[in-house]
């Protein structure tokens, strides 16, 4: 048996660039994955800021950088239910167990999350354009669903069913373009 | 899944979920089936996918960025700028943002004929050019840029002025006025410490060039500031017209003053003030100023106050203004101000004023750890709340909310706990007494449920003493005035 000590990682010249390039190439698919557990964009901008940052503390821990995007998902985990411990009791915010659980179970997907964020832009350009068009106006910050809603000529509640329509129309395109994990 | 099912998923998503109960059907849903669970996850990689290409811009040649500061970056980017300025790479970087395109992010609408630009200025300088991402240096002078989201803002010089979406900005240095209408409510402008969120009004922000400490003072309406630099965990202090507040570079307030009251201060506009010193026989309950809006007690009994005589409501009891529900509907602006002992654990109703259905009332109450102000138009419930250290048993505590312009301000003990201009739980509008459409219910210590089950009304649960309800946003002197003298109403300075 060898008894001698595992040499401590150590932190190349490279570190730097390595961990810039790790978490501009993956932070898409660990917010995706932040965003299973919280609807809200500054929820998962406040969560994403917080995973960087431990995440670069804890760079010189990671062996190999392509094990990134699991480890980076990880560190997510732990910071969604940090988050959710810290929101008002008064918002209506699933539970901290099963936020755990949500995303217990796909911290091992990120892979799926990249080709699921690769479709969506194809499966978008599928749509007719006024749709297209309508879904991204609907994501734009600032922008009021009821304002869009009395534009579109429609009331708010037909108006969020569209989106609703299209939010499941967009998820199966989405997954009929995924791999077919029985297919070898 | 069925579509309910569905559906309670999606309105999760989209923050349109205002029922616990519904939270608690959605939660069922999620820990029973794996297959709920699978279409949450795969809805949001839909909605982080959709609002990240919501936020990229179109591919047009990127400004150069300020070498100073780098606003408002996402998170990698922001790292990597610290790498490269660290590691010497001359890389730029810009933030993404919205359409940067053909139309430009802004409009430079006025320059000043003696108005001078410095040479690393980035942006066309004729005025009716349209402004793209980059930066403004303004030398000497004024100019004057409408943002396409509606914001003007007015710059003297010299300043170093980011142009960045049509709702985000950065002011490296300089000074400058806001005015942020309906249409770019929360505009902002982002300084080294601090971010300014504009919440529908006029603000001057001032930047120093040497300690980067902020000045920003309200004029009108109110702001948000997030405190603190990028990266760290923002608090966030709402101020409001007439205040001024001084902000160093790390984001923490150096002062924070009151220039002046927010509006001249109008009549006061009592409507009515209910001491409770004398229930009358048939449990007639006075009002004491000239708005003749007695009311009826409902299961309550005398005790002794605050001033004089209160009144003990025990686990059922309310005061019945009904008859009087269209004279406070007719209220935009309002004050209500209560003392009050041993609330309720849940939820102490304090006043509640509905068309008679759940869907169209305000309400102000209390819970274990909140004074809260709440609304339902149609099916959503928002509210606005201040946050307390709970209720000593056997003290009287003072409790006021006041709305002025659908803006809401709440207090406990003469001291502000909370302002904003749109609900904390689904950002809706703030409605004010007026907006409730047809009221025809009013009550002190209880919300009526519409559907008349006695198991979801809620009540106040504890004493109250000297109710006044105002159809005026009384300004903070007048709201302490009403703490420090318990029974007296509020009389308006000439």
């Amino acid at each position: 048996m060898n008894d001698s000590p595992e040499p401590p990682p150590t932190v190349s010249n490279d570190s730097h660039r390595d961990f810039v390039r790790a978490l501009a190439r993956h932070e898409p698919a660990i917010r995706a994955f932040i965003r299973g557990a919280f609807p809200r964009p500054e929820d998962v901008d406040e969560v994403m800021q917080n995973v960087s940052l431990v995440a670069w503390e804890k760079f010189d821990q990671l062996r190999d950088v392509a094990d990134f995007p699991k480890w980076a998902t990880v560190i997510a985990r732990y910071e969604i239910l940090k988050h959710r411990r810290g929101l008002s009791r008064d918002r209506l915010v699933l539970s901290e167990e099963l936020l755990d659980l949500i995303a217990a179970e796909a911290v091992d997907d990120h892979v799926v999350r990249e080709h699921q964020l690769r479709h969506l832009e194809a499966c978008l350009d599928e749509l007719p354009a006024a749709r297209r068009e309508l879904m991204i106006a609907a994501y734009t910050p600032g922008v009021s669903i009821r304002e869009l809603a009395r534009q579109a000529g429609k009331n708010e509640n037909n108006f969020y069913q569209l989106l609703w329509r299209l939010r499941q129309v967009l998820a199966d395109c989405i997954e009929s373009r995924l791999p077919n994990p029985a297919t070898p | 899944m069925n579509d309910t099912q569905r559906q309670l998923i999606h309105r999760y998503r989209d923050g349109t979920l205002t029922d616990p109960a519904e939270l608690e059907a959605l939660e069922t849903l999620l820990w029973d089936s794996r297959e709920a669970r699978d279409r949450l996850r795969s809805w949001a990689v839909v909605d982080e996918g959709l609002t990240e290409l919501a936020f990229r811009p179109a591919p047009v040649a990127a400004p150069t960025p300020s070498t100073r500061q780098l606003p408002l970056l996402p998170i990698w980017a922001g790292i990597a700028a610290l790498f490269v300025l660290a590691s010497g790479i001359t890389a730029l970087v810009w933030p993404r943002g919205e359409d940067s395109g053909v139309g430009g992010v802004a409009r430079l609408e006025f320059v000043s004929e003696d108005a001078a630009f410095g040479a690393d200025h980035q942006l066309p300088r004729e005025s009716g050019s349209a402004l793209g991402k980059g930066w403004v240096r303004l030398e000497r002078g004024q100019a004057r840029i409408v943002f396409h989201s509606g914001a003007i803002v007015e710059l003297d010089g010299p300043a170093a002025f980011g142009i960045d979406t049509p709702m985000r900005s950065y002011l490296e240095y300089g000074r400058v006025r806001v005015h942020a209408p309906e249409s770019a409510r929360d505009f902002v402008v982002a300084t080294e410490g601090m971010e300014v969120v504009d919440l529908g009004t006029r603000f001057e922000l001032a930047v120093d060039v040497d300690s980067r400490e902020s000045d920003v003072s309200v004029s009108e309406g109110l702001v948000d500031l997030h405190l603190g630099s990028r990266g760290t965990a923002r608090r966030i202090q709402p101020l409001e017209a007439g205040y001024t507040a001084r902000v160093d570079a790390a984001g923490e307030i150096v002062v924070l003053e009151q220039l002046q009251d927010a509006r001249p201060t109008e009549a006061a506009g009592i409507l009515g003030h209910w001491t409770f010193d004398s229930v009358g026989e048939g449990g007639s309950v006075a009002d004491v100023s000239s708005g003749g809006m007695d009311g009826q007690l409902r299961d309550g009994a005398p005790v002794s106050g605050v001033a004089g005589q209160a009144l003990d409501l025990g686990e059922r009891g309310f005061i019945d203004l009904s008859e009087h529900a269209g004279r406070f509907g007719e209220a935009e602006d309002f004050t209500v101000s209560a003392w009050v002992c041993d609330p309720s654990d849940r939820i102490g109703i304090i006043f509640s004023l509905s068309d008679g259905t759940e869907n169209h009332r305000v309400q102000f109450h209390l819970n274990r750890r909140h004074v809260v102000f709440g609304w339902q138009n149609g099916l959503q419930y928002d509210s606005v709340s201040g946050k307390v250290d709970g209720w000593e048993p056997g003290r009287w505590y003072h409790v006021a909310v006041r709305s002025r312009d659908r803006l809401i301000w709440l207090y406990r003990d003469g001291e502000q706990i909370g302002s904003a201009s749109l609900g904390e739980k689904i950002g809706t509008r703030i409605l004010s007494l007026a907006t409730v459409g047809k009221p025809t219910e009013a009550y002190l210590g209880k919300l009526s449920d519409a559907g008349g089950e006695a198991a979801r009304t809620q009540w106040f649960g504890g004493k109250i003493d000297d109710v006044q309800i105002y159809s005026s946003a009384l300004n903070h002197r007048g709201i302490r005035y009403l703490y420090e003298h318990p029974g007296e109403a509020w009389k308006a300075p000439h």
